[in-house]
């Protein structure tokens, strides 16, 4: 008598062997399953060790699914906010990853000058008003229009402020507190709403204007402040009136996401600091000291950043790293450092903003770069891999470079 | 959340606090960047700036600031701290 009991699950013979033009999904593989083998369950490429679908929010870490935690690391000691795919603007707590279906979003130290409570107003603290008199500045509930906007998971009073000069025959000014500070490119932002043309500007530096918005819509510029003291000013024309919110003006050269503040001299939004616990031993344990390979997907909606904006940084000091970057002329590039120095690969510039499809491959004698899958650069030079002890995402090891922009997608395998 | 405010005569000198602040601590508050430059942690400090007068045209008060959040109280930079 046999001792051994066969799986009533497991077909006699074992599961049929596939053919090549139905390679089995439940290894790995896209596509339908092939007639009596079971669904797909794994979302990422066969031989990939670690996987982040930020963007539908799940992870793999060596083979299986893994919990966020399990393969990200976040460090910010201040909030957050991101938004979605639908614009729904999203707060995050302190060392919380600002992840929506957008996709991660490790944005670099930025600090809103503003003076006034720029969310959930109670009163009127730092913003005033100035030309006709008829001219009305209140705090009003404004919930409705909040919502639709996608508003209201940040703007949970559904207080905004109201500016309204129906009454007025000339126009009238409102200023909010909080100068620039120096001379540097800043940006200033804010949501508002309006009856017709308004206008936004930074003292006497510029700005822009538009015409009437039914609802919230965020208007921003980047101007030189003419001087240190320089601070935002909204003009509404006689007879107009306006609802604002989220008011932000920070310095540099785009909008980062709405910064809450607190009426004190400035709210700092600090840097994201994203890392893989446990790096090390992974990297170990998949080879990729031999050379690895990897996917990202990104929106690069945002191009020719004054600085440059780091995908990810592997290695273990600044001059022993890996790094794949997008570059301030809008080229991809992957710069390969140990013990200072190192090749570099660089594609051509990228011609179109939106979502991007990078693949790479980081081996000695056989490096390359691949846009939309495509081959965007490749080189055959020597080098020996740098120690890779840690990963960092969106940002490089020394926090800066931060990608300031969505990343949907990453994955690292060992190369072939 | 721990919250301190370093206030100095340079960056430099609030770069010097830091510096004397973090020694034998697991992470450290200041990191070598790529031009080998020291810079603070920016996911918990704020980078240092200029303190300004409350003018109406404001200018330098000669003075540096520094604002810091950790999630534990830290001794050292609660003796420095505003």
């Amino acid at each position: 008598m046999s001792h051994i009991q066969r799986s009533p699950a497991f077909p006699p013979g074992g599961y049929p062997s596939w053919p090549l033009s139905q390679p089995p999904c439940w290894r790995g593989f896209a596509g339908a399953p092939a007639p009596g083998l079971p669904a797909a369950t794994a979302w990422w490429r066969p031989g990939d060790i670690l996987a982040f679908d930020f963007a539908n929010g799940r992870y793999m870490r060596d083979g299986e699914t893994a919990s966020l935690g399990a393969v990200l690391s976040a460090s910010r000691t201040s909030p957050a906010t991101w938004f979605t795919d639908a614009g729904i603007l999203q707060p995050f707590d302190a060392n919380v990853a600002a992840i929506t279906d957008r996709g991660l979003y490790a944005g670099g130290q930025r600090v809103n000058k503003c003076r006034n409570f720029n969310a959930n107003p109670t009163d009127l603290t730092g913003v005033s008003k100035a030309g006709d008199a008829a001219a009305m500045l209140t705090v009003v509930d404004d919930s409705a229009e909040l919502a639709a906007a996608g508003l209201d998971g940040i703007c949970t009073s559904g207080m905004a402020f109201k500016f309204d000069n129906s009454a007025g025959t000339s126009t009238s000014w409102l200023y909010i507190a909080g100068n620039s500070g120096n001379t540097n490119p800043h940006t200033m932002s804010v949501y508002m709403r309006s009856t017709g043309s308004a206008r936004m500007v930074l003292s006497s530096s510029g700005g822009t204007g538009w015409m009437s918005s039914a609802s919230y819509t965020r208007r921003s510029a980047t101007v030189t402040p003419a001087n240190s003291s320089q601070q935002i000013v909204i003009e509404v024309a006689a007879g107009k009136v306006v609802w604002f919110i989220l008011n932000q003006l920070e310095e540099g050269s785009f909008a980062s996401p709405p910064i809450v503040t607190d009426g004190g001299t400035g709210t700092t939004r600090l840097a994201d600091a994203v890392t893989v616990p446990g790096f090390a031993a992974l990297a170990a344990s998949g080879s990729l000291q031999d050379g690895f390979a990897g996917k990202a997907i990104l929106d690069v909606t945002r191009l020719t950043d004054p600085a440059s904006r780091c995908i990810f940084d592997l290695g273990v000091a600044t001059g022993d790293r890996v790094r794949l970057d997008i570059l301030t002329d809008n080229r991809i590039e992957l710069a390969i450092a140990n013990g200072g120095s190192g090749p570099a690969l660089q594609t051509a510039a990228l011609a179109a903003t939106g979502e991007v499809e990078i693949e790479w491959q980081v081996k000695s004698g056989a490096s390359f770069i691949r846009i939309g899958g495509t081959t965007a650069a490749e080189n055959s030079d020597s080098f020996t891999m740098p120690e890779l002890a840690d990963a960092h995402l969106g940002q490089s090891r020394s926090g800066a470079s931060a990608l300031n922009g969505p990343l949907g997608y990453l994955s690292l395998r060992r190369a072939v | 959340m721990q919250h301190y405010e370093l206030r100095a005569e340079s960056r430099a000198a609030i770069i010097a606090m830091l510096g004397a602040a973090q020694t034998g601590k697991a992470r450290p508050f200041l990191v070598q960047d790529e031009t080998g430059d020291t810079q603070v942690d920016a996911s918990r400090i704020r980078y240092p700036y200029e303190e300004m007068t409350e003018d109406e045209e404001p200018a330098p008060t000669g003075f540096w600031l520094c604002e810091i959040w950790l999630e534990e109280p830290d001794a050292e930079l609660a003796a420095m701290a505003l």
